[in-house]
């Protein structure tokens, strides 16, 4: 198994419960490791805190505060096609909702830079019925 | 660490123009996420490579920091973001910084220009965001 199929394999892919189920372990060994699915195979991870922003803001505000954030490393994330990188971070927030994290912000909302991964999710989010608090700092579900 | 080359290769002509490294930081465990700080006399640009996508301010500590997308636009309307794409083309926004590098230069010497620029920056950031959250 590529490490790309590991990545997306852990991040919940459909070929996950298929010829390649037999590797979650493994990949979810990964993932854990990575901080990306924190919970145990079968285990319902406690509501907690997810940081979504642009590099660097997110990742120190997740450090900061002990917070979640999606994280792949380079020697993955570089042989994954945009799709299988896109389905791997909608996982990931698809996660966080089922979860019902306090989702924080950590760049505001005028710094969002068209067509990043960041506006990606923003607008997956808006679509599953979130929207910015008052103060810009969080999204809360409607 | 990371260099301008690896980062943005077609901002190498920067160099020429007296451009020198500043704030570096790289992230191999971490998409390979990288920030780099080139520091010019007039202005600075600072490119941030986020889960593989490139994206270049230019500023300075001063003046702040503006989307070099926006700046281009903001110069010459018809560098949308429709020409530029989304997220932008790197290539082509330092083939359209050294078309217009002496405008650059002037526009971070006139302080009511950077006031027109933040307006129509966050005009930009409003149609973003308006885009998003689909608001009428």
């Amino acid at each position: 198994m590529t490490p790309a199929e590991s990545a997306i394999v852990q991040a919940g892919f459909p070929e996950a419960n298929g010829p390649m189920a037999f590797l979650n372990g493994a990949a979810r060994a990964v993932g854990t490791a990575l901080g990306f699915c924190p919970a145990g195979r079968g285990a319902q991870a406690a509501k907690g805190m997810t940081v979504l922003g642009h590099y660097p803001a997110y990742k120190q505000l997740a450090d900061n505060i002990g917070a979640r954030r999606f994280n792949i490393p380079e020697s993955v994330w570089n042989t994954m096609s945009d799709a299988e990188r896109w389905a791997a971070n909608q996982k990931f927030l698809d996660r966080m909702i089922s979860r019902g994290d306090d989702i924080i912000l950590a760049t505001p909302l005028e710094n969002v830079r068209p067509g990043s991964y960041y506006a990606s999710e923003l607008e997956y989010l808006a679509s599953k019925g979130y929207a910015p608090s008052a103060d810009g700092t969080k999204l809360i579900r409607q | 660490m990371t260099n301008l080359i690896d980062i943005a290769p077609a901002f190498a002509f920067i160099l020429d123009k007296g451009f020198v490294p500043g704030e570096s930081e790289y992230k191999p465990q971490e998409f390979g996420n990288a920030v780099l700080v080139m520091t010019g006399t007039q202005f600075s640009l600072r490119f941030e490579r986020d889960r593989g996508q490139v994206f270049i301010d230019v500023g300075n500590n001063i003046f702040g920091w503006y989307k070099l997308e926006y700046v281009l636009e903001f110069l010459d309307c018809i560098n949308t973001q429709s020409q530029l794409g989304a997220p932008p083309e790197p290539r082509l926004l330092a083939s359209l910084l050294q078309q217009l590098w002496e405008k650059v230069i002037a526009l971070f010497s006139t302080p009511e220009e950077i006031s027109q620029l933040q307006i129509f920056s966050k005009q930009k950031s409003t149609a973003l965001l308006d885009k998003i959250f689909r608001r009428p």
